[in-house]
């Protein structure tokens, strides 16, 4: 289920990202892992970060916990409400984390120390960022966060090896939410998990998030769980921010040819047996192309993609795209259209 | 009919532990015919824990059933004489779920192709062997220059998963057994994939058990399909007809809870009951009982046969008994019409 | 060579293991060219006791044998000890190890039993035991098999170790299903992943050799006439060398000692390196 609709004055944002990018000086060069990346978020809102491996969603994900470590550096402003994360010195970071943003990061349930008690490891969370708790606060807290992505209190007491996969995972829910932040990232939260048993974590994750208003940044490569799950939506592709707007617009009329090419390429219900796979491979972040990134692999390349990098787009409705395309009459859509009516009539 | 695989009332059971040891029935009475004049695609469909990895196992040969029996051409597994099951390994190939760890790091990606030429007789000379990898790898989009005497840590996952089924296209066999082909590759290289796999089938006649999780490409590229769940068969038949029509609860719970990607197919109309332990892989009643919104005491005393609840689709369910009943080892008549 | 130099920037234990033996080594090729080995090294070649000097480089003991030349044939003596009983223990204990892993069924249970009630019993005496009652015809090939008969469990558990976590790794499957069987597998497949590992495994095997030689010669149970270091550590204690003050005797051998051990260690840890998940993915 998806959240309550936008009024018509948009709230302020709780988070901001401007210009974000992220460079890892190599001894083969530098390597620009993010490229300008700039979004806002509302309170209670979903998006979802869309990308295959390399990227670079989960870099920034890193990034915006100010998680990144030499030789990576981060550039650019991430604000969560009126705190600016990226002028945080040390001591201001590691308070502000978890209790202004927290992360479920990729693979949390293997992570989980397997040699101690749930209890103590939600206690850990509680007792490095916010010290000044007591012991009967944080034993409290542990309940109450327990009990809010359903799971037993008497789970504390339990091994992680004791717990499904499905409830570890609520285990990293639960440690991620301890805090009250206003926004969750969620790298990848259901990748290993069965197909039942993640629409189970997902519902946890959507009502826990109706229940105390915290923004969500779902991040992952699944275009059905995003179809599902969030109100907006946005595709990274070797770096770049390609296409980001509300869920049903970009299924519906997407202005970027990756996210195009990417939807098109699921399996629905609808078309069976036919394959639309991008072809070529993802370009190496050493390598890049001149112009538009995505050009080698683009079916609709035009001779300015080669030369100048798309500038960003807007399409109404906090809708952008990075292409061409987007300056040109008609734009992505007539291009598909085109498409579509030359197969009927070939 | 002339069968190539044939699994008869096989049940694969697993014992651990020493002092109370704690048996597992990995798979449960089930019963294949894989057919040799009429090759198709069959998607084995389950979670993790449903016997689907066993049942690709003993396919391939690599365990051996704790009950019943495994045929090729006829002829039981357990007594094959060895030109025998040399024409076995022939006939019968795989794809891997990691395209990283189905390669050994010490050679070249070109060991997993030459071995199975130098070994199966596929070319008589060096030049003749190159040329045949060429054009394998030709035939699934890859370009053999850039690909040929490269490290496995050089090349991208879609690039290796590419050549699995490629060195799969060289050795054309009559069965190839694909565990989760796709999962641990990128969502845009699915497709390009599945396309080869479905090439092979259409284009050399080669049947293909595809095992996965995913229901979406299990719809996109098989013909029939078999439901799995706690080493039992819960449903199987015609694909259209069991993801669009489901019969049994388990099934459609898993449907119901499939994140298509389309807005407007919304996840969640079927409520999901807390498993409360009470059928084990070992219980004689329907397993799926313990979970199930519509069970009957008769569920819990005894597991329920096949019931055609269509043309081309059964169900192990009580709800459909109206229907005329099956025996387990006439699953294959419901999935190919003879 | 560059790159070899490049790469021992990378992992300076390499190097300084590299650079003991090549000292080593050079020691003993100017201890070949100065002296008469089969003399010089033996006793009544030289004035007794003298201590270190131009003529007389390390100084001589007490049975007037002239410690360079004795350094030089025992540094060769007792690393050809190690290297055979450590040789002979991997080489056993590869073999072992594979087939228990690759196998499993009642030969690992064999095979693993035999290894862990063996593994309980003190080496130490076991050898002492074996060393006193071969006395008489002790020599330096009898005391490498005796050493080796005792070194080959540890290995043994190891490599199994290594070849069951490798076992189940899907390439192996794939193997198969290219048609190779078992031999060739173990061989070709699962055996050159192994090398790194079973290089590092024999510089352990080695140094473990040298150790057990070195215990058995200082009780005096080993090869009594020929100049290994160990014996020179006992002829030492036999003589008190120290109480009369002849340090240099005692000085000879612990050094040459030290820088084999040393040298060993460093090339131990250069090879863990080596062998250590530098063919993990990185994706």
């Amino acid at each position: 289920m998806t959240s309550a609709p936008s009024t018509q004055t948009k709230p302020l944002p709780i988070l901001r990202v401007a210009d974000l990018c992220v460079d890892y000086f190599t001894d083969a060069g530098r390597l620009r892992a993010c490229d300008q990346v700039s979004f806002e978020l509302g309170p209670g809102q979903r998006l979802g970060l869309v990308g295959e491996s390399g990227s670079g969603k989960s870099t920034m994900a890193l990034a915006l916990m100010r998680l990144i470590k030499p030789p990576g550096k981060v550039s650019g402003r991430v604000f969560v409400g009126d705190a600016e994360l990226t002028a945080m010195d040390d001591k201001a970071i590691r308070s502000a984390r978890m209790r202004l943003i927290g992360m479920v990061p990729q693979a949390a349930m293997s992570a989980l120390n397997p040699v101690i008690r749930i209890r103590a490891q939600i206690a850990d969370v509680l007792q490095v960022h916010e010290p000044s708790m007591t012991d009967a606060d944080v034993r409290a807290r542990i309940s109450e966060v327990l009990e809010a992505v359903e799971l037993r209190p008497d789970v504390a007491s339990l091994y992680p090896h004791e717990l499904s996969g499905g409830m570890k995972q609520r285990v990293c829910i639960a440690i991620a939410v301890a805090l009250k932040p206003k926004v969750i990232i969620a790298d990848e939260p259901t990748s290993a998990l069965d197909v039942i048993v993640q629409r189970q974590v997902m519902d946890t994750i959507g009502r826990l998030q109706r229940e105390m208003n915290i923004a969500v940044i779902l991040i992952g490569h699944d275009m059905g769980l995003m179809a599902q799950f969030v109100d907006r939506l946005s595709v990274m592709y070797a770096g770049k921010l390609a296409e980001i707007g509300p869920t049903g617009n970009l299924f519906a009329a997407p202005n970027h040819p990756y996210t195009h090419m990417l939807i098109s390429s699921l399996p629905t219900l609808r078309k069976k047996g036919v394959f639309r796979g991008i072809p070529g491979i993802t370009p190496s972040l050493l390598g890049l192309p001149s112009g538009c990134y995505f050009r080698m692999r683009c079916p609709y390349a035009m001779p300015i993609c080669s030369e100048v990098a798309p500038p960003q787009v807007s399409h109404g409705q906090d809708h952008h795209s990075s292409c061409h395309l987007a300056n040109v009459d008609g734009g992505l859509t007539s291009r598909i259209a085109a498409e579509a009516t030359s197969n009927r009539d070939g | 009919m002339s069968a190539l695989l044939e699994l008869r009332n096989v049940s694969k059971v697993y014992k651990s532990g020493f002092f109370s040891p704690k048996v597992t029935n990995a798979l449960d009475d089930f019963s294949l015919v894989i057919d040799q004049a009429k090759p198709t695609i069959t998607a084995v469909v389950g979670e993790s824990g449903s016997g689907k990895s066993t049942l690709g196992s003993l396919m391939m040969g690599f365990i051996k059933p704790t009950v019943g029996d495994v045929f090729y051409k006829g002829r039981n597994m357990k007594s094959l004489t060895g030109p025998e099951r040399w024409q076995f390994r022939q006939d019968v190939q795989a794809i891997f779920q990691d395209p990283f760890a189905a390669y050994n790091p010490f050679y070249t990606v070109d060991h997993v192709l030459t071995v199975p030429i130098r070994k199966f007789g596929l070319a008589s000379n060096r030049e003749e062997a190159r040329e045949k990898m060429g054009d394998a790898l030709r035939r699934v989009g890859l370009r053999p220059e850039e690909i040929l005497g490269r490290y496995p840590h050089q090349l991208s996952g879609g690039q290796r998963q590419r050549i699995i089924v490629a060195r799969a296209m060289l050795l054309k066999p009559k069965l190839i057994v694909a565990d989760e082909p796709v999962s641990m590759v990128d969502a845009s290289l699915r497709a390009t994939i599945l396309e080869s796999i479905y090439t092979l089938h259409k284009e050399m006649g080669v049947s293909v058990l595809y095992i996965t999780h995913d229901m979406t490409t299990a719809y996109h590229v098989s013909n029939e399909i078999i439901v799995l769940y706690k080493g039992s068969v819960m449903e199987g038949g015609e694909v259209a007809s069991v993801v669009k029509t489901p019969h049994h609860p388990y099934t459609r719970l898993l449907i119901d809870s499939i994140p298509w990607p389309d807005v407007s197919l919304q996840w969640g109309r079927e409520p999901i009951i807390k498993d409360d332990g009470s059928s084990p892989t070992t219980s004689r009643g329907c397993k799926f009982a313990s979970r199930c919104p519509h069970v009957m005491a008769k569920c819990r005393d005894a597991g329920p046969p096949l019931f055609a609840v269509g043309t081309q689709q059964a169900s192990a369910c009580y709800l459909g008994e109206t229907s005329p009943a099956l025996q387990r080892s006439e699953l294959h008549k419901v999935l190919t019409p003879t | 060579m560059s790159s070899f130099i490049r790469y021992l920037r990378r992992n300076p234990s390499l190097g300084i293991g590299i650079l003991m033996f090549t000292l080593l080594f050079a020691f003993c090729v100017v201890g070949y060219l100065r002296y008469d080995i089969s003399k010089a090294a033996y006793p009544l070649s030289a004035p007794a006791n003298r201590p270190p000097s131009l003529q007389y480089p390390l100084g001589t003991d007490s049975q007037g044998r002239e410690l360079y030349a004795v350094m030089t044939a025992g540094t060769i003596l007792t690393l050809r000890i190690g290297f055979t009983a450590g040789l002979i223990g991997l080489i056993i204990g590869t073999v072992l190890g594979f087939v228990a892993a690759y196998f499993r069924g009642w030969i690992d249970v064999l095979i693993k039993s035999l290894v862990d009630i063996l593994l309980t019993i003190p080496g130490l005496l076991i050898l002492v035991i074996i060393a006193s009652a071969t006395r008489q015809s002790m020599n330096i090939n009898l005391l490498a098999l005796i050493i080796a008969s005792l070194a080959w469990m540890g290995p043994t558990r190891n490599i199994r170790a290594q070849v069951l976590s490798l076992r189940e790794r899907p390439f192996l499957q794939a193997a198969r299903l290219s048609g190779m069987n078992s031999v060739e597998i173990i061989f070709f497949e699962l055996m050159p992943n192994l090398l790194p590992y079973l290089a590092a495994s024999l510089v352990g095997s080695v140094t473990g050799g040298i150790f057990a030689s070195l215990g058995l010669e200082a009780l005096g149970l080993g090869a009594m006439r020929e100049p290994t270091l160990g014996m020179t550590i006992y002829w030492v204690i036999y003589y008190s060398a120290l109480l009369k003050g002849m340090w240099w005797w005692a000085l000879a051998p612990v050094t040459v000692i030290v820088v084999i051990f040393v040298g060993l260690f460093s090339i131990g840890t250069g090879l863990d390196e080596l062998a250590n998940p530098r063919t993990r993915r990185i994706v």
